[in-house]
């Protein structure tokens, strides 16, 4: 009997839901409305980018992953190996009409294990107003052109900078990177692919923004707000991604929208492309409530759910229906989103990727910082990106499918 | 007999308790040291295998974990002298005669001590700020250029120095007030009667006074520096450039952030045999000086 009284009806159990980021902020009008509409009860965590990956894997070992949980694209193939969500269930209307390149980031094993959210990619946001007075009606989307103004403009600049490449954040790098032929890793992904010649030349671009003074060497924790330094016109580009448009939406008074616009990133052949990116939405395979846990994710996946997500923090829908409603195919800047998610180019599915990224950055930034040259910056990113990978090639000599 | 029987009833809860949180996981570490346990042990078991000492010989090869080791002395070296020094100059200053209103002194210098870490590291981020920081501006007065302390390989660690010395040094000016009270009063006067200036009473009487709490803080100071995690945490993340990555971050890093719990478990081991071989060699010293 005792037990009995402990163990409640699960369709009586609350959701737990994690939100990451900004969307942690933001979520909560919406779940409060998706509470008001069903009576179901949801606690909804906000969690920090910073802290959210090393969280999940945590919360799994610890067996506390919440019901439903936002998650990065690119962490799927870790917690996939791990087993920690449950299938989309077949037949589910969840998987209907999303952008093919963010219904394939969730697929492992031709499993649904997580519903694509929002898709992301990684642009420039620009002074508009002082690119014109110096002659520009927008940076060029040819790196090479875009070079020669960047140069120009760190002539009218001064001790001031052009754009911003912080050097802690791997999205510049990758997106160059994301340019050129050749796969990061290679032979079935076991090894690094870094001195390969085009992510030599990647990184050799990326070098030269910093030698040239075309970006400061900072880290984010010690830049600060890099809105107010474009504001200020200390940077006149600033590549980022959606989470910007909300933030300048949020701030339109303070920097009206007349003076900032968005263009693609440049391309080394002229194409826009950078590295595909987006959010999920995964349901714990232990969920207290999975059935409470899916009804919570099939309405934040709505049409008027994602819109109003759109309009309060920018996050672009998953689904390109979603893109004809006048709030999205109006927004500014949706015409080079839509082009860059066309072009995304997907990371490589397996579960050390973002201890990849992480120690390609930190090399990079030794290498930014004097310590390498671009050789020996590649070098070393091969040499520790093959240690992390050592488990997998092991796994993947003795037979494992991985 | 009787009086032996009880006295292990007495101290059977302690030993059981040390037995269970101490002595067990410190075996199961050292267990898991030889074994690749990782994310993929995790998914499934059968991705388990003993290793040997294969993870050893991949820390000793990676050359983060010896900038770890060599940041990690770095810390200690600095940081052991420079606190120590802090606390023994507090708490004599504290000691004096003439200095009043002694409890409010004790009690504002030993506050930093008992504050929340990251409630005070925050506040001293903002100290330390590139642009803003009191720091800088209070070296502009003086006319010293603006130095980013935080964001710069080259100081990142001094500027951690500073917030953690200034974090620990009141614990162990109450060790030393508390042996300067137990200090004789008539030494000192014997001292200046027979002509001792300053320096000579502290250097033959203070000091030999404070020999045991001396070696007990240089004990306790050694092994808390070499497990220094917290503050780059907070502060800098280990960065920039991975300048400011101890032993324990790395150690952290490996296990929790990544879960590559065997590589994890060697640091631990050798970081557990480490402090133990130099509080050992601690303890002789103090021995040869006759303060144990």
């Amino acid at each position: 009997m005792l037990a009995a009284a402990c163990t409640r009806r699960p369709s009586e159990s609350q959701i737990g839901f994690w939100a990451i980021g900004t969307e942690g902020e933001y979520a909560p009008p919406l779940v409060a409305r998706f509470i008001a509409e069903t009576g179901l009860r949801v606690a909804t965590q906000a969690i920090p980018w910073t802290a959210a990956h090393q969280k999940l894997l945590t919360a799994f070992v610890g067996n506390s992953l919440p019901d439903l949980t936002m998650i990065r694209n690119s962490w799927l193939p870790e917690l996939a190996l791990l087993g920690a969500f449950a299938p989309v269930p077949l037949g589910s209307s969840l998987l209907d009409g999303l952008f093919p390149a963010a219904l394939a980031s969730v697929l492992h094993d031709n499993v649904a294990i997580a519903v694509p959210w929002a898709v992301d990619a990684w642009v420039q946001f620009y002074r508009r107003d002082r690119l014109a007075a110096f002659g520009y009606e927008s940076p060029p989307i040819d790196w090479n052109d875009w070079l020669r103004m960047a140069r120009d403009l760190k002539r009218h600049q001064g001790h001031d900078y052009v754009t911003l490449h912080l050097i802690d954040w791997p999205e510049p790098l990758f997106a160059l990177a994301a340019q050129q032929p050749e796969p990061l890793l290679r032979e079935r992904n076991t090894f690094g692919n870094f001195r390969s010649a085009g992510f030599r030349d990647a990184l050799a671009r990326y070098k030269l923004v910093f030698d040239e003074h075309l970006s400061p060497i900072a880290q984010g924790a010690q830049f600060g707000d890099s809105l107010i330094a474009l504001r200020r016109g200390q940077i006149l580009i600033l590549p980022s991604n959606t989470t910007t448009i909300g933030d300048l939406q949020r701030r339109a008074l303070w920097f009206p929208p007349e003076l900032w616009a968005i263009a693609s990133t440049p391309g080394i052949a002229g194409t826009p492309r950078a590295m595909a990116s987006g959010i999920s939405l995964a349901v714990n395979r232990a969920a207290h409530n999975p059935e409470g846990a899916w009804r919570l994710a099939e309405y934040l996946c709505s049409p008027n759910s994602l819109i109003s997500l759109y309009k309060a923090i920018g996050d672009l829908p998953a689904r390109p229906a979603v893109w004809a409603a006048p709030a999205v195919a109006q927004g500014i800047g949706t015409s080079v989103f839509a082009r860059h998610i066309n072009a995304g180019v997907a990371p490589p599915a397996v579960p050390e990727w973002e201890r990849i990224v992480i120690e390609v950055q930190l090399i990079a930034e030794r290498m930014v910082r004097g310590e390498f040259g671009v050789d020996g910056a590649t070098d070393e990113m091969d040499r520790r990106v093959d240690l992390i990978l050592e488990k997998r090639r092991k796994l993947v000599a003795r037979g494992r499918n991985l | 007999m009787r009086q032996t029987r009880t006295g292990r009833l007495f101290v059977a809860p302690v030993l059981f308790a040390s037995f269970v949180v101490l002595v067990l996981p410190t075996i199961g570490a050292a267990l898991l040291s030889f074994t690749d346990f990782d994310i993929y042990a995790l998914s499934n078991p059968a991705n388990l295998s003993f290793v040997g000492f294969d993870n050893y010989v991949q820390l000793l090869s990676m050359p983060l974990f010896w900038r770890a080791v060599a940041n990690t002395v770095l810390f200690a070296v600095i940081g052991v002298p420079a606190a120590i020094a802090l606390s023994l100059l507090a708490a004599v200053l504290v000691h004096d005669a003439t200095v009043k209103w002694k409890p409010l002194w004790r009690l504002l210098l030993f506050a930093p001590y008992v504050t929340t870490l990251v409630a005070t590291a925050l506040v001293w981020k903002y100290v330390l700020d590139a642009q803003a920081g009191l720091l800088n501006r209070a070296l502009a007065l003086l006319g010293v250029a603006p130095v980013d302390w935080l964001g710069e390989p080259s100081t990142s660690i001094p500027a951690t120095l500073i917030f953690i010395v200034w974090k620990v040094f009141g614990y162990n000016m109450l060790v030393f007030a508390a042996a300067l009270s137990t200090a004789p009063t008539e030494l000192y006067d014997a001292a200046r009667l027979d002509g001792a200036g300053r320096w000579m009473r502290f250097r033959h009487v203070t000091l030999p006074a404070l020999g045991p709490a001396l070696l007990l803080a240089a004990v306790l100071s050694v092994a808390n520096f070499l497990q220094v995690f917290a503050e780059p945490y907070v502060m800098t993340h280990g960065g920039p450039a991975q300048s400011t990555v101890t032993i324990l971050y790395f150690m952290f890093d490996q296990g929790l952030a990544w879960w590559n719990l065997g590589l994890a478990s060697a640091v631990a081991v050798l970081l557990f045999i480490a402090i133990l071989l130099l509080t050992v060699l601690q303890v002789r010293i103090g021995r040869r000086a006759e303060w144990v």
